[in-house]
């Protein structure tokens, strides 16, 4: 459902986002704002993801991350509202029929998600879950046509006896390998976008780390474009080349990972960061950030984070606007460089 | 094993749980010192719930001992053990799954007290104790679980396992379903508690950061057998058994070679084979003896143990290429607490 009328946050309409008229990348979302009810979970959301990008957006639970992404391959609930654009190649998504939709779907925008398992059928063996995508998205191919670009797709995913594989249930694979038949399956109608939700939270640290070498590669091979939705900064670090910090539904610092994980401006971000174990001074206590995410249905007024945030100045009570800082990054708070900035 | 020997509370001696043919505990041997916290990484399936499940007195081996406190605890008479069990208590991974969705809080963390008899009077104290230890609000306690988040709710657990004042904890995965923000502030509540209340911690985790961070020593599992067992920082910093080192180079620290890690062969079904190094199938050094033969658990340097029948071959850990982490922001900022 597109609401033409602007859904307003804080009672009030969000600020203009810069928008680089010259040249629209493939992916350029526009102020997308989600709502369940009065309940505003995605407030003002302005992305790019251009063909040579991975975008990782990060944020903890309830940050609206997800739901982002959802929006984008129109599986939102049917209770939520949403206004803003979404533009894939020019094409408007935002607003779409359920049955536009779902033509898209695979062909145009896939979608890979935490639990590589459930995704799967588990009555169903790989090659028929596999050729059933493919010829669904070309009838014209035969059987045998669509089993020998599975098997391609298969190997090109380096799993080992790609034709024996497509015998198997899902049950019968490891974790790992099931998120690269899931992989294969989004792969398979050569989408220009694909979307992972937690792709390798799932799974263990050495698959985890091959999973995304893997990532790696078919985003430069294909020059695939991909949203990579994760709690995870490590996960951001090995495989993103642009990232988008959420919190409370908001977009509160994005950038590339360089220049934002290079000078991290927003107190989120460098909290985040910080919280992360393992990283030197073993034993002594970890930062954290005291207190949790506010509820949507309560949110502070002016900015979400200044509740939690150590360094909140007397200008925290006015909602700050996602401005550029030196460095390149956009940071959504009135003091990036620290408590005494102007 | 090491300088704490005597003093152990917890001694696992060449432990082995078989599960119809498959081994998945295979002659594992470790002991923990008390007021030491213990970290066990290991891929899903590596054995670590079962190891601590048998530690517990939750589920019966098929060959080795374990000794609690000097007792035995499978010659323990049933009683025995229910009463050892006021002693040793778990945390789990879902703090919503681990408590009963119909109790408030408070009675969730009562019931372990009622088990073991405590009266009325001594039962509301002690809850209203453990609530303030682990930072939620005591007049909280008449609520449900589905009011508390996710870090509230792991909060309620650790409660309701330190309500006996037990000895020993065995923490399964406990901050791996948080967000990272709440992870770290349970983290810190653990190390606190093992200071304030003087336990003992078997900590389960897959993350090798987490465990570094929070526990004295490491034992790595690959598929139920103990291949390193060193302190935390030596097992981070300077690996030695392959597995130990394909885990720690898959440590998204922001270093480049994560995610060059070539795909391990999941496929394998090692748990079968009953003979020689679970790993040999996968191992660069690999030799002729390694699929005969177990290797041994071996003290490589002082408090740094191994099990690899190629451990002449290691070469040295490159230091720096991983030690060193960039871009952190650890180095350029305060910590924010």
């Amino acid at each position: 459902m597109l609401d033409s009328s602007p859904v307003g946050g804080e009672g009030g309409t969000f600020e203009p986002q810069p928008v680089s008229v010259a040249h629209e990348k493939r992916l350029s979302v526009r102020n997308l704002c989600i709502s369940f009810g009065s309940i505003h979970v995605v407030r003002g959301v302005s992305l790019e993801c251009g063909a040579e990008d991975i975008l990782a957006v990060v944020g903890e639970s309830g940050s609206g991350k997800t739901l982002t992404a959802l929006a984008m391959i129109g599986l939102l609930p049917r209770n939520t509202t949403v206004s803003g654009s979404i533009r894939l190649d020019g094409q408007e998504l935002a607003g779409l029929r359920e049955r536009e939709f779902s033509k898209l779907r695979g062909s145009k925008i896939s979608m890979i998600f935490q639990n590589p398992r459930a995704s799967l059928n588990p009555s169903l063996k790989i090659g028929t879950q596999m050729m059933e995508v493919i010829r669904r998205h070309s009838p014209a191919t035969g059987r045998e046509e669509a089993r020998e670009r599975c098997i391609a797709i298969l190997r090109q995913l380096s799993l080992r006896d790609a034709p024996y594989q497509l015998s198997r249930y899902p049950h019968e694979l490891s974790g790992g390998m099931c998120q690269r038949v899931a992989l294969g399956i989004a792969l398979s109608g050569k989408p220009r976008l694909l979307l992972a939700d937690e792709p390798t939270t799932a799974l263990d640290a050495i698959v985890q780390a091959s999973t995304l070498g893997l990532l790696k590669d078919v985003h430069s091979r294909e020059r695939l474009p991909m949203i990579v939705v994760t709690h995870d900064l490590g996960v951001v670090r090995a495989i993103a080349t642009h990232v988008a910090v959420m919190y409370a539904g908001q977009i509160q610092e994005q950038g590339t990972v360089d220049a934002v994980f290079g000078r991290p401006s927003h107190p989120y971000t460098r909290a985040l960061m910080a919280t992360a174990p393992g990283l030197g001074r073993a034993g002594s206590l970890l930062a954290q950030i005291d207190g949790l995410p506010p509820d949507p249905r309560d949110l502070p007024a002016g900015c979400s984070f200044a509740p939690r945030c150590r360094q909140r100045g007397h200008r925290c009570s006015e909602a700050p606007a996602l401005t550029a800082v030196p460095g390149g990054a956009m940071v959504r708070c009135h003091y990036p460089g620290g408590p005494d900035s102007p | 094993m090491n300088a704490v020997a005597d003093t152990a509370l917890v001694i696992v001696q060449d432990l082995q749980k078989t599960f119809s043919r498959d081994s998945v505990i295979d002659h594992v041997s470790l002991r923990i010192g008390r007021g030491e916290i213990v970290g066990l990484v290991g891929e899903s399936g590596s054995g670590k719930s079962t190891l601590g499940r048998m530690i517990l007195g939750l589920l019966p081996p098929t060959g080795g001992r374990v000794k609690y406190d000097g007792a035995d605890v499978w010659s323990l008479s049933e009683a025995e053990r229910r009463r050892m069990r006021a002693r040793v208590q778990m945390v789990f991974q879902d703090p919503l799954g681990a408590l009963n969705p119909r109790r408030t809080i408070g009675e969730n963390i009562e019931l372990p007290l009622i088990n073991f008899g405590w009266p009325r009077g001594e039962r509301r104290r002690r809850i209203e104790d453990v609530l303030v230890q682990v930072g939620l609000n005591p007049a909280h306690a008449g609520r449900f679980p589905h009011q508390f988040s996710g870090g509230q709710c792991q909060r309620a657990v650790i409660a309701r396992a330190i309500a006996l004042r037990p000895e020993f904890l065995f923490l399964d995965e406990p901050v791996s379903a948080l967000d990272v923000s709440v992870q770290a502030q349970i983290l810190n509540l653990l190390a606190e508690l093992r200071r304030t209340a003087a336990l003992t911690y078997l900590f389960v985790s897959h993350d090798l950061r987490v465990v570094r961070h929070l526990c004295d020593r490491t034992a790595v599992l690959y598929h139920g057998q103990l291949v390193e067992l060193a302190p935390s920082g030596a097992v981070y910093d300077t690996p030695m058994h392959p597995y130990t080192r394909a885990l720690r180079a898959a440590v998204l620290d922001g270093s480049p070679t994560a995610a060059e890690t070539p795909a391990p062969n999941t496929d394998l079904n090692v748990t079968a084979i009953h003979e020689g190094c679970r790993y040999a199938g996968q191992c660069p050094l690999r030799r002729e003896v390694c699929a005969r033969e177990r290797p041994p658990l071996l003290e490589w340097e002082p408090g740094h143990w191994i099990a690899c029948h190629a451990s002449a071959d290691i070469e040295p850990w490159p230091q720096g290429s991983k030690a060193t982490m960039r871009g952190t922001g650890e180095e350029n900022h305060e910590h924010e607490n």
